[in-house]
Parts: C-alpha cells; structure tokens; sequence
C-alpha cells in the first residue's frame, strides 16, 4: 500500500451517506417485524387456544414465516440500513452505487422477503432451522448477499485495513462468513441425508448467530457506544480479542444443538469445549462494552446507549446460557424444551433486536430533516424491557419444568398440561412487545421534521467540513510497518481458514465417519420410500411436524426408557433433508411406525382433542374431505409415512441387532445395541399378561380427572362410549355402562392396550394412576347381573359350543383354535373375565361389531338361541379368581379378582 | 485431541497476544489506535451534520454526542495510549 501524505488521507474522508437507503431500509425493518411479531402471536396462541386458529396457515407454515421474518426481515433489514450509516464512516467513502442498493432493497424485499413469506405460508419449504425459505429464495438471498458484499466492502478495501477499528471488522466479517455459511446451511441439508445433514444444519443454525446476527449487532454496540458516549471504548485490544476469539469459536459451536444425538461423540465434544471457551470470550467482550459506558448507569438518558446497554446485557445472560446448555448434563434436563425458545428469543429479540434499535435510532436522528421523539421512544424501551423479560423468564421456568418432567416417567401429556400456564403468559408477553415495536415505529414515523435538508447538500457540506478539519492522521497511519499490513492480511486469510476447519471438524468428519457406520452397521438392503410415502414427507416437512415432533431417540437414559433404543446414524441414511428436529412439544417420533392404529392417526390428524383431550397439536381438517373417517389422499401419504418411521430398524431387529453388535466396540453405538427394547412407546399395544396388580384407589376424584385428561375423548366423559373421536373410531370405544370386567382383566387392557383397537396401552401412567382409572371404569358399570333359567342357560351353551366356542374357545376365555387367525387381528371376548350387559350382547349378536370379526348370528340363530346363549355369557363371568402375574418390577403378584 | 487443540491454541494465542500487549508499548499503541481513530472520524461526520442542521432546536434530551465527541477525541487522540506506555 502506498504511503499517503495526511492531506491526501483527509481529502479521502468523504462518508457520504444514502439517507434514502437508511430510511428504506429502516421502514421494510420495521414493517417486517410487525408482521413476524404477527406470526409469532399467532404460533404462541396456538397453545392456548388450540382450536382457534383454523382460519390461518398452520402452525409450522407461520412458524417458518415467524423466524424467517425475523432474522432476514427485521434484522437483515435493521443492520443494513445501518450498513449504509456506518460503512461511510468508518471506511471514509461512499458505498458503491445508489442504484446497486437500490436493487439490493428490492432484491431483499421484493426477492426475498415477500416471495419467501407467500412460499413458506403456501407450502413451499425446507424442514431446516433459520433455513424455512425454499431454495429458490436460499439463491436469491444468496445473491443478496453478494451485492450486500460488493456494496459495503470495498470502501474497507480501498481505505485499506491499517487502524481499522472493531466495528469494521466485525462488519466484513459478517458478510464475508455469511456468504460462505448460508449456502452450506441452506443447501448442504438436501444433499447430506440424517445425522450428517443434521450437523451440517448445527453448523448453520449457530453460524446464523454467531456469524451473521452476533456480528452485526456487536459492530452496531461498538459503533454507536463511542458515538453517544462521546469517549472511545475502554480497550480495541479486548474488542478485537473478542472478534477473533468469536469468528474462531462461533463456528465450532454448532453440534451443540444435536447433543446425545447420532452425530459422532468427538465432534459433539468439540462444540462443548468451543461453547464454554466462547463463554469465556464473550465475557471479554461484554466487560469491554461495560466499561466502555462506565458512567453512563444501567438505563442511560440517552435513548441510543439505554437500548445498547440492555443488548450488553441480554448478550451476556444469552451466551452464558448458551455455554452452559452445551453442558452434557444441563443439556439432558432443558434440551427440546421452552428453555431453549427463551433461549433464541433473549438472542434474535433481546439482544440482536435491541442492538438493532440502537442503530436505527442512532442512524435515524442523523438522517436530514428529523428528530425523535423521545416521550414515545422511552415508552417503547420499557415495555419491550418488560415483554421480552417476562416472556424469556417465563419460557426459561417452562422448560426447566418441562425438563424435569420428561426425565422421569410421567405421561408426556402431564408435560403439555403443566406448561399451559407458562404458554399463556408468554402469549401475554406479546402484548408489551407489539406494543413496544409499534410504539417504536410509530415514534420513528412521526419524528418531527426539522429544517429539511435535501441529499446533495449533505455532500457538499460534508467537503467543506473536510477542508475545515484539516488532516486526519488517525484515519490511516502513515509508516505502518510491512509486518502489521501483512498480518491483516493473514489474518483475513485465518479468518477464512477457522470456517474452513469449523467445516471440516463438525461437517466433514462426521459425515465420513457416519458412512463409514452406515457401511459397517446398517442392513445390506434398505428400504426407501414409496411414492405415497415420499409424498407424505413432504407433506409432514412443509407443516413443520418436526418442530413439535423429533425423530431422534437421544442416547440419554430418560429417552431410552420413554422411547426406546436411541437412533442410530444409518436409521437416517434416506432422511434427505433431515427432521432429527431441535424441539419436543410432542413425544419424539423416530419409532412412531406401529405404535397406533391408523384410525387413531387419522382421528389425531382431523381433531386431535378427540383422541388426546389436553393437546395442543392442530388439526389439519384440510387433509381431510369433511371428516376423520374420510382422509384424502394427502392425509393417507401422510399416515403412510409416518407408519415408516423406525420401520427399517424394526424389520432388522433383533438379528441386525446382534450382528451389528459384534461388529462395533463403539460405546455410544452399544448403548442403542443394547437397550432392552427397540420401541419403548408406552402406548404401543403389547401381548397379553404381565400387567401390575391394581389396588382400589383412594381417591375417587383424582381418578375422574385422569379419566377425563386420558379417555373421554373416545369413552365419553361419562364412559358411555359417546366421546368425541367415538364416532370415527372401529370398534367403536366401548360403553362402560354395559360393561363389566374383572379387575386382571382391566388390568390387562390398561397395562397392554389391546391390539388391532384404538385402545393403546399406559405404560406411562403409575400403577396408583392406573388404579384409579379402573376404579373409574367400574364406576360406570351398569350391567344386570340376574341370572337366567338354568333352561336357558343350557339352551345357550348348546348354541355357543356350537357357533361361538370356535374363536371364544370352549370355555369362553376368548382364546379358541381360530382366535388367531380371524381376519381383523382383535382378541375375542373373554367371557369369564368380562361380563356384557344383556342388551349390549343382544345388539352384538343382532348386528356383529363393527370393525372386528363379529358377524352379525341373525341369519343362523333365532332370537331365543341369541338370548340363550347370551344368558350363558353372562353365566360365565367369573368375579373372584387367582392369577399370578407380575408387576411392574417383573416380580409375581398374586391377584384377586373383585366383586 | 480435537478438543484439547482448541483449547490450547485458543489460550496460547490470547496468552501471547496478552504479553505482547502488556510487555510492548509499540503494539498497544498500535492496536488502541482505531478507537481514537474512530472517534475522529465520527467527530468530522457529527459535525458536518450539525452544520447542515445549524440553528435547528435539537431536542436529544441525552448526552450531548457530538460536544462531547468533539472536545474528548481530539485530545484523547494517542494521549491515552502514551499513559499506558509509561
């Protein structure tokens, strides 16, 4: 680089500014945010009115909408009108071309933002964190990005990097690292199927952050502390310690999202110990920022320095958080759950979104011809202060709730209750932060109109400043060794190289060493999916099942004793793009293949409050063509594939299993070789027996309850049958009050579920919990137990040994010699252990029972053989009885059967 | 070993540039220099565009920026970092 004399380094000061590209991009920001503050209104009302919303797009479109907004929209928007305020200054010249910012705004906006938003509302998605946006819009971002760079960089490049103060950096860093980490988050994804795309998106979702948001947020703090302090910051060395210690370890933090998953232990190991040490920095850079306000207090009069103060401070507390949620142990607890969402909220809106306000404010009151309004602005600080407070607090006690739930056996819906509460404040929340954000805009809209001063007077004032200043011997110093200009450029090229090796360790490395498992582990044949089923992903992609619904059985005990054996790397290897998914408001879904029927699916799917009453799942009616029992064929490839998920381990357990296990001495592998059960849902129907011995409850009342959460919606709150999801459901959900079973037998059902029905079994409920249930069920019983003539009786068991024996065996236990071959796989009746109203055996043998074997006897037997041989059913009920069975422990019990 | 990488290069590098720091006055010198220099820069723009609102009310209740930008960085310029070298 050329020495230059001071004069000819002053003359080169020329920042003129393009307040007509501020002022754009300020209003888009703000625009932007009001409407991604919508979306999020309406996803966080989702959980408390679930049925409510069935006007809009569904949950996960306008979640992707949501965050999408959020980070290209508002943020993406905030830090390039800022760009056009600070890169003059900074770097001492204009930016390339007005008309190239004037097509990077529309391109932005009118190429990104808005066509993206139409995309992702209309289906049109990637399943990818911080990645919604299809791909068509990922390329035009992309180019966006480039133009941003080729706008905002070379005023750097040709003032040269000598004194280049901290903010510049960070801002070349920013763009510069974007443009390599979005294609790969965006685009790698849908080439890297499972566990290695996943780390691929860990890469992005916190390069996204760390590289793209962070960055810019600390080039607007350090920009505009020293311009409002009127004081330089404490100390450049620190800030600059900072930067590089940040672009060395932001990029190697992003496995931390995937923690006990699939993705090889060394590269999870290597984001744990970047996270921490991250920490470390960014302690440094927040004492630097402290110091540098010294004196200014917590809340600043100056509106700038109050907004850039909190964002210091939501800064520290977020990263603290995000060091320590990459501890194994704390990760075990509150991974998947609202602490997280708190977590990226106190990032994306607490501090990214004040640190963004602080710039606009600061850009803003320099723009010609306006002036704040304070009152309004002072107004806006305090309730966003408040509702971002209250909303993070609130979703940080959520999810350590909902983490220490999960960690022990409760009913996963005990989780979705508990947390009601906490979603109602956090959608309370959104009252003082819309009004925040709109107060905010608004007092930006009405600023009072000064003198008005038109653009080309800027210049020419900003010139004859020049001349009065006279030199600027700080601006570029003259002499500067060969050495120190060598060292920017090397480190620029370092700087590259930490993306590079970031990369390589938690990309590359894994991706090879989970094909290198593949080969090793999974089965030689795979079995891809159908078209229906390939279609019924898609469809589970674009309405963001996976951020309720993960599809990764993590390698922790709670998740195995809840789920099962943890997913192995190749269970994903045809996952393209992958759904492991970072959130669980729902149970995870990696084993979901055979766990329900699927009219209970189709039920879920149509009106999920009929078949689990305190959900908060939408319903998606458009699947369907006006009822449950009549899906569409979008819902039928939804089912189907949703009836894939785990089924390749399935078909290759346990022999795959055992063959893999003398094949690896990996730990983390054996514990998923070695789990006792490949599917521990606790809802999956099971064989019969092993039930636990259900005491008599005490408490009748908490039994109701756990009726009501659990049953009503198919039994009926009454137990008459008649609940909501009864009328799509065959067999039909049986009417208690016709009724009656022995205690093992109830038992039986309610430890086992029963198979081939929508009855799923309830092994996550306690043995207290299930006693109290069977309590209720007998409550309801209603059925006569006067018996008939002994005539008749004898009539009966003529007829029954002679039509019924065959499938409810010769002594009515249910299990005769075609019991296990009747085309519809439903257990027959076991007479001796449940007893039938009259009238219900009645209307069996009249008109069968739908959606089981049961013919309808009115052609071979006349009503007096029907009423005989339902006379002898009922003979048959035996109340007492001695079985020996075991509980929960595997230890026999004894049980006595009541009455 | 990955991880022990990492950390070592991390802290050996904040280690060395620490001492350098601490132990070499050209270098702190050098590297404070882009606050002051930063402070210049915005002290040359806040006042060209007091000029262009000359005479207008300003209603910034807060600190006032630019009189201060304007008599600190001046002074400040190099003069901190002198103390520091002493």
């Amino acid at each position: 680089m050329a020495k230059q004399s001071p004069d000819e380094s002053a003359l080169e000061f020329n920042p003129q500014i393009e307040s007509l590209l501020v002022r754009a991009h300020s209003l888009a920001a703000f625009t932007t945010l009001l409407l991604a503050v919508c979306f999020g209104i309406l996803v966080s009302l989702q959980f408390v009115f679930p049925d409510a919303l069935g006007a809009f797009p569904s949950w996960g479109r306008m979640r992707y909408a949501h965050t999408q907004g959020i980070m290209l929209g508002w943020l993406g928007n905030a830090f390039i009108a800022f760009m056009y305020h600070a890169v003059p200054v900074l770097s001492g010249r204009p930016v390339t071309s007005r008309t190239l910012g004037i097509v990077l705004f529309a391109l932005w906006n009118f190429a990104v933002m808005i066509p993206g938003w139409i995309l992702v509302l209309s289906g049109y998605s990637q399943p990818l964190e911080w990645a919604e946006f299809p791909l068509p819009v990922d390329v035009v971002v992309v180019v966006a990005f480039i133009l941003a760079a080729v706008q905002f960089l070379p005023g750097f490049f040709k003032r040269g990097f000598e004194n280049l103060y901290v903010s510049s950096w960070y801002i070349i860093g920013a763009l510069v690292f974007t443009l390599l980490s979005f294609p790969m988050g965006n685009i790698v994804p849908e080439l890297v199927p499972g566990a290695a795309g996943a780390a691929f998106s860990g890469l992005w979702i916190h390069d996204a952050v760390g590289l793209f948001v962070t960055p810019m947020a600390l080039a607007i703090l350090y920009y505009v502390v020293p311009a409002n302090t009127g004081k330089p910051i404490y100390s450049h060395f620190l800030s600059m310690l900072g930067f590089w210690g940040l672009f060395f370890l932001y990029p190697l933090n992003g496995i931390h999202h995937y923690i006990y998953s699939a993705i090889p232990m060394a590269a999870q190991l290597t984001a744990i110990v970047a996270s921490f040490l991250l920490g470390v920095v960014v302690i440094i850079v927040v004492s630097n920022l402290m110091l540098s306000q010294r004196g200014f207090g917590l809340i600043p009069k100056n509106l700038v320095l109050r907004f850039a103060s909190m964002s210091v401070v939501f800064y520290l507390v977020v990263s603290l958080q995000g060091s320590w949620q990459a501890n194994m142990a704390f990760s075990s607890l509150v991974h998947f759950s609202d602490y997280i969402i708190g977590h990226s909220h106190l990032a994306m809106l607490g501090f990214a979104t004040f640190a963004g306000i602080a710039g606009i404010i600061h850009v803003w009151q320099r723009l010609p011809g306006f002036s704040l309004n304070h009152k309004i602005l002072d107004w806006s600080y305090y309730l966003l202060t408040f509702g971002i407070t209250l909303m993070v607090l609130d979703l940080t006690l959520a999810g350590l709730l909902q983490g220490e739930l999960w960690l022990d056996t409760t009913p996963w819906i005990e989780s979705v209750r508990a947390s009601a509460p906490y979603w109602a404040i956090r959608s309370l929340s959104a009252i003082p932060i819309t009004a925040g954000f709109s107060l905010l805009f608004y007092g930006l809209l009405v600023s009072k109109t000064r003198t008005a001063t038109s653009e080309p007077t800027d210049a020419i004032m900003r010139s004859e400043q020049h001349s009065k200043n006279g030199n600027m011997s700080s601006f570029r110093t003259p002499g500067l060794p060969s050495a120190m200009r060598m060292s920017y450029a090397a480190a620029f090229v370092g700087g590259v190289g930490f993306f590079v090796l970031s990369v390589s360790m938690l990309g590359v490395m894994p991706l090879q060493s989970l094909i290198d498992e593949t080969e090793l582990l999974a089965p030689a044949a795979s079995l891809a999916l159908s078209p229906a089923e390939a279609r019924g992903r898609v469809i589970y992609a674009r309405e963001g099942c996976s951020y309720c619904h993960t599809q990764q059985v993590r390698f922790t005990p709670a998740d195995v004793q809840r789920f099962g054996a943890p997913t192995l790397g190749w269970e994903g290897r045809l996952d393209t793009p992958h759904m492991l998914g970072t959130r669980r408001i729902g149970p995870d879904l990696a084993r979901a293949a055979g766990t329900r029927t699927s009219q209970w699916h189709l039920v879920h799917l149509y009106a999920p409050r009929a078949v689990v009453p305190q959900s908060v799942m939408p319903a998606y009616p458009e699947l369907f063509d006006g009822s449950a029992d009549k899906p569409n064929r979008q819902a039928l490839d939804l089912l189907a594939y949703i009836e894939t998920l785990g089924r390749e381990r399935e078909l290759a357990w346990p022999e795959g299993d055992e063959r893999a296990r003398s094949l690896t001495d990996d730990e983390q592998v054996l514990m998923s070789l070695n789990a006792e059960v490949l599917n521990a849902h606790p809802a999956r129907t099971r064989p019969r027996g092993s039930a636990p011995t259900l005491a008599d409850s005490a408490s009748k009342v908490f039994g109701e309850q756990l009726f009501l959460a659990n049953c009503s919606g198919c039994h009926g709150a009454q137990g008459r049958g008649d609940g909501p999801a009864a009328e799509w459901l065959q067999p039909a959900p049986v009417n208690f009050m016709e009724h009656r079973y022995r205690r093992d037998l109830l038992a039986d059902i309610l430890w086992n579920g029963v198979h081939g029905t929508s009855m799923p079994a309830w092994r996550d409920l306690s043995v207290a919990q299930l006693s109290a249930l069977a309590d209720v069920v007998d409550s309801f019983s209603q059925v006569d137990t006067a018996a008939g003539s002994a005539a008749q009786i004898s009539t009966g068991q003529q007829v029954y040994s002679t039509h019924c024996a065959e499938c409810h065996g010769d002594n009515g236990d249910g299990d005769g010699f075609a019991a296990e071959n009747l085309p519809i796989p439903i257990m027959p009746t076991d007479f001796i252990r449940e007893r039938l109203s009259k009238e219900a055996a009645m209307r069996a043998l009249r008109e069968g029972v739908s959606g089981t074997s049961m013919a309808p006897w009115t052609d071979r037997l006349s009503e007096q053989e029907m009423s005989a041989a339902v006379q002898y059913l009922s003979s048959l009920y035996q109340a007492g009885g001695t079985l020996v069975q075991t509980d929960k422990s595997g230890s026999a019990q004894e049980i006595v059967g009541d009455d | 070993m990955i991880s022990k990488l990492i950390v070592f290069s991390t802290l050996f590098l904040a280690v060395l540039f620490t001492a350098l720091y601490i132990i070499r006055p050209k270098f702190r010198t050098r590297v404070e220099q882009p606050k002051y220099a930063f402070l210049q820069q915005l002290s040359m723009y806040d006042k060209s565009i007091s000029a262009e609102q000359h005479g207008d009310d300003n209603e910034y209740e807060g600190e006032s920026h630019t009189e201060t930008a304007d008599k600190d960085s001046s002074k400040d310029c190099n003069q901190s970092d002198s103390k520091k070298s002493r």
